[in-house]
């Protein structure tokens, strides 16, 4: 079944459509897509530690070892704020080009997953954008606070980032159609088919 | 119960059986073991309840002789007195520390370590110890690592165990109890500035005190004891003479004399032939086991030490890590994570908050190295390079780099050991007791109208030569247990004192006990000569400086007094 062939199946999500159609999917549960995430965090990973290292290549090393080759003596922290602002760019094209024209990012279609409107068209790239926003930027601002204020700033950063992914978390568990506060400012919905055994209990 | 000093009525007299003067250790015990008895105590404490720049102003005072820490800084004018900065290390007196010692002149106490054990188990308790047991053999059981492997004959090691912090202050500890005790008024803010006497010299009348708020009061009592601490002790006997110039128990121009501290300095370096030796851990401020912190140090056998015809000398044992750790475990984080380590006690909620601040902070060490704004740390190309190239010594040496000091203290409570570079052999002094190290009146007043104490810190050549023959021998001993090699830093028997040379915070023999008056300012029951009513407590009354710190065993003198003053007067 194609992209277009999915859409089509894809029944429009207004709660007398989803009483009066059985649908032919089930919306992705938070286990899901938590999986989904982190195989997408494991694939950005790699990708900007790759930038990270070109940027060391052409601008130097954003750590600077002591004469020995001991002790980490300085940060260049121009250099740091470089890599995070690449991580974040590279977030925002990888999340934003995935929804928009894959319907899902490679973490999510590896799970079968899909991403669409709430109308099961596919988001346009204001909303992918959006859907973003609520998503990726906040990991974007930890990053630059860890940066210019190290030590106790990290732990605020990181608490910060954990407790926005909680609420992320508590809202698509909490949704009966398992949409976050991020897909509800976007309008998304991310789905998954059913096996027809599934569907026959 | 408690008072306010500025609220006596002014010029009025305030009777009692028993006045001490002094709300430290030995005030705080004295008046503690007077409570439940007949006797009506007033204690006067200088200091509130908390620390007063003002109060503690009146301390300061000049310093001669060999370099000392400023006078207002080496004590602490307040409830419980200079235990608010105690360190807490905690060992008694053995029987050699009261003997005489024919080469060591001055040396002998007139009582001998019989007349102080009975007190020594309560002692402990006042001061908060864990445990009574002294013994090597059982803390070498209960410990991780071991001591040197000398030849017990030659070099000996002795424990001490550490106080926890939040337990140190009498003043903290004992603040209820003293509010409780129905015939003991502790008066807060009250400054003795005389001890008046009778016509002919030989009984103390009366206390005169004055506030800084300009309040003055008289304290007449049947008894009265000195209790201020061993360079206020001689201060306040030497101030009380508008009768007789000379002050009080100074017939033969002894108070004052005799001036002893526990001096220090680094004296020699241990270089290790193995990196991870493990033994300078035994001796270094660690956890043991359950049993509390502990402090150890090396000192030379009493029979060697004897057959040598030296000053005993302490060695303390410092680790000088390599690298990154030297740094690390020494670091107030470091510190905020053992003290949070050690559990919460009674340590008040600002002081938890910012420790686990500090701790929390540094935990986060490790994100100044991985790449930002990824939802998985990674750390940078670089780090990672060096990761990969290094060694597993190398690594090790990262550490407290890459992961932060906590982690540096865990690892080596988990692996027992870090690589050393060196070991510091500090050397601490019992001195000879020397008559020219005093404390005398300055001509300066303080704001009260009282001379200011001046003090005039002397040590003898025999003490440098005594640290120099110490380290040959320690030297002989390393050298013989294949352990590294050992370079004195003494140089010489006549060697000038180091810039490094300082003391322990430890005020003593400044009022001497002797039973011979020409020798002595008070008696074996702390009794000031010539006088009938007047004593003496605290480390002032130590003819000798001893093996072990003063606290316990003043606290232990002093319950000692609370039994003669009971028994003389009930």
């Amino acid at each position: 079944m194609d992209d277009a062939g999915l859409t089509a199946t894809a029944v429009v999500l207004s709660s007398e459509a989803s009483q009066a159609h059985e649908p032919p999917f089930a919306y992705a549960d938070a286990p899901n897509r938590m999986v989904a995430y982190a195989l997408d965090a494991i694939l950005l990973t790699v990708l900007v530690l790759a930038v990270s290292i070109v940027i060391s290549i052409a601008f130097g090393p954003v750590v600077e070892f002591d004469s020995d080759g001991s002790t980490p003596i300085e940060l260049n922290r121009g250099l740091a704020l470089l890599d995070v602002l690449a991580a974040t760019a590279f977030s925002l094209a990888y999340f934003v080009c995935s929804w928009r024209w894959l319907l899902g990012t490679p973490g999510q279609r590896a799970l079968r997953m899909r991403l669409t409107s709430e109308d099961g068209t596919p988001l346009t790239l204001a909303r992918s954008i959006v859907r973003w926003l609520s998503l990726g930027l906040p990991l974007g601002l930890a990053g630059i606070l860890v940066v210019v204020l190290p030590g106790f700033g990290d732990l605020i950063a990181d608490l910060a980032v954990l407790a926005c992914y909680a609420v992320l978390l508590a809202t698509i568990a909490r949704s009966p159609t398992k949409q976050g506060w991020h897909d509800r400012l976007a309008s998304s919905i991310v789905v998954k088919p059913v096996r027809m055994a599934d569907r026959d209990r | 119960m408690i008072a306010d000093a500025h609220s006596v009525p002014a010029r009025s007299s305030i009777q009692a059986d028993v006045c001490i003067i002094g709300g430290g250790a030995a005030g705080i015990t004295l008046a503690l073991s007077l409570a439940g008895t007949p006797l009506q105590v007033a204690l006067l404490e200088s200091g509130g309840e908390a620390f007063d720049a003002d109060t503690q102003r009146l301390y300061d005072g000049p310093v001669t002789g060999l370099p000392y820490f400023p006078l207002e800084t080496a004590r602490l004018r307040l409830l419980g007195g200079s235990t608010n900065h105690w360190g807490g290390v905690s060992r008694p007196f053995d029987e050699t520390d009261f003997e005489r010692q024919d080469w060591i002149p001055g040396s002998g106490w007139p009582i001998g370590l019989d007349d102080v054990t009975p007190h020594y188990e309560r002692a402990r308790e006042l001061c908060q110890v864990k445990t009574g047991d002294w013994d090597l053999e059982t803390w070498v059981d209960r410990d991780r690592y071991e001591p040197f492997p000398f030849d017990p004959e030659r070099v000996v090691t002795r424990v001490a165990q550490i106080v926890p912090k939040d337990r140190r202050s009498f003043g903290e500890a004992y603040r209820s109890d003293l509010e409780q005790a129905a015939n003991v008024t502790a008066y807060l803010g009250a400054n003795v500035t005389e001890i008046e006497v009778d016509d002919d010299g030989t009984s103390a009348t009366r206390a005169d005190v004055a506030t800084l708020d300009g309040n003055a009061f008289t304290v007449a009592a049947r008894t009265f004891v000195v209790a201020v601490g061993g360079i206020e002790n001689p201060r306040l006997l030497l101030a009380s003479n508008s009768r007789f110039p000379e002050g009080l128990g100074n017939r033969h121009d002894l108070v004052g004399r005799y001036f002893l501290e526990h001096p220090r300095f680094a004296a020699g370096v241990l270089v290790p032939f193995d990196s991870h030796l493990s033994s300078p851990f035994f001796y270094n401020d660690h956890d043991v086991a359950g049993s509390g912190r502990t402090e150890s140090y090396l000192a030379l056998s009493r029979e060697l030490q004897e057959a040598e015809e030296l000053d005993e000398v302490q060695i303390r044992v410092e680790p000088v890590y390599q690298g990154s750790f030297e740094h690390a475990l020494d670091s107030d984080d470091a510190d905020a994570f053992r003290d949070l380590a050690d559990g919460l006690g009674d340590r008040d909620i600002g002081e938890v908050g910012r420790n686990l601040k500090a701790v929390a902070g540094d935990m986060m060490t490790w994100q100044g190295f991985a790449i930002p704004g990824l939802p998985i740390p990674v750390p940078y190309p670089e780090v990672i390079g060096k990761v990969v190239d290094s060694s597993s010594a190398e690594l090790e040496q990262m550490i407290p780099d890459f992961l932060g000091d906590a982690a540096a203290v865990a690892y080596r409570n988990v692996i027992g050991t870090v690589p050393l570079e060196s070991v510091r052999l500090i050397a601490r002094i019992n001195p000879v007791p020397n008559p020219e190290s005093r404390v005398t009146l300055s001509d300066e007043r303080d704001a009260l109208g009282m001379p200011r104490a001046e003090l005039d810190w002397q040590l003898s050549q025999f003490d440098m030569a005594s640290v120099r023959r110490t380290f040959e021998i320690l030297g002989s001993e390393i050298g013989q247990a294949g352990i590294g090699r050992l370079r004195i830093l003494v140089e010489s028997t006549d060697a000038p004192w180091p810039d490094d040379l300082s003391g322990g915070w430890h005020h003593m023999g400044t009022t001497r006990m002797s039973d011979d008056p020409t020798k002595g300012v008070v008696d074996r029951n702390l009794q000031v000569h010539g006088m009938s009513n007047l004593y003496v407590a605290g480390s002032s009354v130590f003819p000798t400086s001893g093996s072990g710190t003063p606290t316990m065993t003043l606290v232990a003198l002093t319950l000692r007094l609370a039994e003669h003053i009971v028994k003389r007067m009930t």
